[in-house]
């Protein structure tokens, strides 16, 4: 069994019941004392070199709803509750550079554990922060939380 | 990840399995990480390639249990580098990542742990293609030590 007792952990959270499933077991029971969860909003476009930006207001207000959303997602689970942080980007990237940013000791990615497709298209984030990581990485299987 | 400060990783109550290459990185990435970690049952696994699988009719088979028997000596020389004894050390044949999941089922292991770059994997790419091949196959949790 899973313990996180003292752990500072980042968890990236995208809502999906995969999601959901994988973290609900480690999220409860692992005495997780120092739990970050985090949503990455994509954005809308991705500005080009020598792009400017205009308009920072529509930015805004996804990352609101996302925010809102959040809140709504948490309320349905029976999770203790964590702070939570909404950040705009590349997931992958963000989510390395936010546990960088806080010094975390892990981050801890639910992978979807399916076979076929889905497992490859949802997975790439999972991948990437492994890529990218500068600190140790679980990666959790649904069978986890079963 | 900065070595100054003291890494705290995640513990596991049940078994885990290490798969090892003998290469100095492997070695330097697990050490820290045995010595802080509190993981009661620790299984290491060296999966050498198996030569069987060139084996063609009429020529004779390579001498499977010296081969075995190599493979334990080198695990038998390498183990005691390690801050904590293994509770067991195994040498498997095949096809690296397989295995190594094959071996965790069969122990019903609360996690496979790797470390991220090992012999096979390019430097530039910071993880070796055994450990992606595990995280992408494994029906459990894999823990990415990421030297």
């Amino acid at each position: 069994m899973l313990e996180l007792k003292g752990v500072t952990v980042v968890v990236p959270v995208d809502f999906s019941e995969a999601c959901t499933t994988a973290l609900s077991g480690p999220l409860t029971d692992s005495s997780a004392d120092n739990i970050r969860l985090v949503h990455v909003v994509q954005p809308a476009v991705y500005p080009a070199a020598g792009d400017v930006v205009v308009a920072a207001g529509p930015e805004a207000e996804r990352m609101n709803a996302a925010r809102e959303q959040f809140e709504r997602y948490l309320k349905e689970q029976n999770w203790p509750s964590y702070p939570t942080e909404v950040l705009t980007g590349d997931p992958g990237t963000e989510v390395v550079a936010f546990a960088d940013r806080i010094d975390a000791d892990l981050i801890m990615v639910p992978s979807h554990g399916f076979h076929g497709w889905k497992r490859l298209v949802l997975g790439s984030v999972a991948e990437r922060i492994v890529r990218l990581a500068n600190c140790p990485v679980l990666v959790l299987r649904r069978g986890d939380a079963e | 990840m900065p070595n100054d400060t003291q890494m705290k990783l995640p513990n596991f109550t049940g078994p885990v399995v290490i798969p090892i290459d003998f290469s100095p990185v492997c070695l330097e990435t697990l050490k820290p990480a045995l010595a802080e970690a509190s993981w009661p049952e620790v299984h290491v696994i060296h999966v050498a390639r198996s030569d069987a699988l060139d084996w063609e009719p009429g020529t004779a088979i390579a001498d499977a249990g010296a081969a075995s028997g190599t493979a334990a000596k080198w695990l038998a020389d390498w183990v005691p580098n390690l801050p904590v004894q293994p509770a067991a050390s195994v040498v498997r044949f095949g096809d690296a990542g397989r295995e190594v999941i094959q071996y965790a089922a069969e122990i019903d292991a609360d996690a496979i742990i790797v470390p991220s770059r090992g012999r096979t994997g390019l430097e530039a790419l910071r993880i070796g293609s055994v450990a992606e091949r595990i995280i992408r196959l494994a029906d459990r949790s894999v823990l990415v030590l990421n030297s």
